[in-house]
């Protein structure tokens, strides 16, 4: 074996690259040594991924992570995330109230196919509108189950025997119910209604929820 | 230096049994062409919503964008609303027994 010390290659006059070996070679780069980028490099290991500001980018939207696993397998692909805001709204399952607001804001993140929400709702005046309160226009639609959520809650008027208020985004749908669970004999479930609402001479209702379900 | 801010439809899916039509709006903010910021926006629309009488009201979609609304009245057959509607109306009954 020999070495060759150089400072520099450079292509041939005329020319604009340099090729080293030919196919099937291998070039050996010892331990200890570094090997330093400051220009671009292309072609070495993730031929899909590039690189913005410091962060992964893949050259197509559907491209992912397969975690905790070392051959490809589908339910360890973690292909999609993203943040953002959705425009929550009251209605009723009869007839909707109308309403103004001071607050009407919702925040999400979806990790692969789970949904995390927060929603909150402070409106400055309501009227009309009747039956179960609905909240619409969640950002994804829920899969095939019911998915229940906590609630914070105030001038909002429930039954005085009820032991929980539970949001419960509906099956297939992108809106949601408040059901209350009374203690009796039989325990029952019954909804939060529109005019269950209870504004004051001096301050309107006030709901947050938090949620997190699945979607497709 | 001009700040500019522009709409974009990111992504429009179409998902479920129910053909909900998902619709990703981001809002770009640039200067002077370079962008600055992204945010991104959801809303979701389904075939229609049941009024008193449990018929079924179409959904407006006439402010969608223009490739929304071809998506959503492709995909929202007569059997797709008729079965959206009979789900509304289960859900409702459920709700009230």
């Amino acid at each position: 074996m020999s070495t060759l010390e150089v400072n520099k290659i450079t292509p041939v006059s005329g020319g604009t690259s340099v090729t080293l070996g030919d196919s099937g070679d291998t070039f050996t780069i010892p331990s200890g040594a570094t090997i330093t980028n400051n220009g671009t490099a292309s072609g070495f290991g993730l031929t899909n991924w590039s690189e913005s500001s410091g962060n992964l980018l893949p050259s197509n939207a559907s491209y992912g992570v397969y975690l905790g696993v070392n051959s490809a397998t589908a339910s360890n692909l973690l292909d999609d995330y993203e943040e953002g805001t959705f425009t929550p709204t009251f209605g009723g399952s009869t007839t909707d109230p109308t309403v103004s607001w001071n607050t009407q804001s919702g925040h999400y993140t979806k990790i692969g196919n789970i949904v995390h929400i927060n929603l909150t709702f402070y409106p400055s005046a309501i009227s009309g509108g009747s039956g179960n309160l609905n909240i619409r226009g969640l950002p994804f639609t829920n899969r095939n189950h019911r998915a229940p959520g906590s609630i914070l809650y105030d001038r909002v008027r429930v039954q005085s025997n009820t032991t929980t208020v539970t949001p419960e985004i509906e099956q297939n749908t992108t809106y949601m119910a408040i059901s209350e669970m009374r203690q009796g004999e039989n325990e029952t479930r019954g909804f939060i209604q529109v005019d269950d609402l209870e504004a004051t001479t001096s301050d309107n209702p006030f709901i947050q929820i938090t949620i997190t379900y699945t979607t497709d | 230096m001009a700040i500019t801010k522009e709409t974009q439809i990111a992504k429009i899916e179409v998902v479920g049994e129910y053909k909900a039509v998902q619709v990703a709006t981001d809002t770009v903010i640039k200067e002077d062409g370079t962008e600055l910021s992204r945010s991104r926006h959801r809303h979701v629309l389904h075939p229609g919503t049941l009024d008193a009488s449990d018929n079924l009201i179409a959904t407006d979609i006439s402010g969608e964008d223009a490739e929304v609304q071809a998506i959503a009245n492709t995909v929202w057959t007569d059997s797709i609303k008729t079965a959206w509607k009979n789900k509304l109306i289960a859900d409702k009954q459920e709700q009230e027994e």
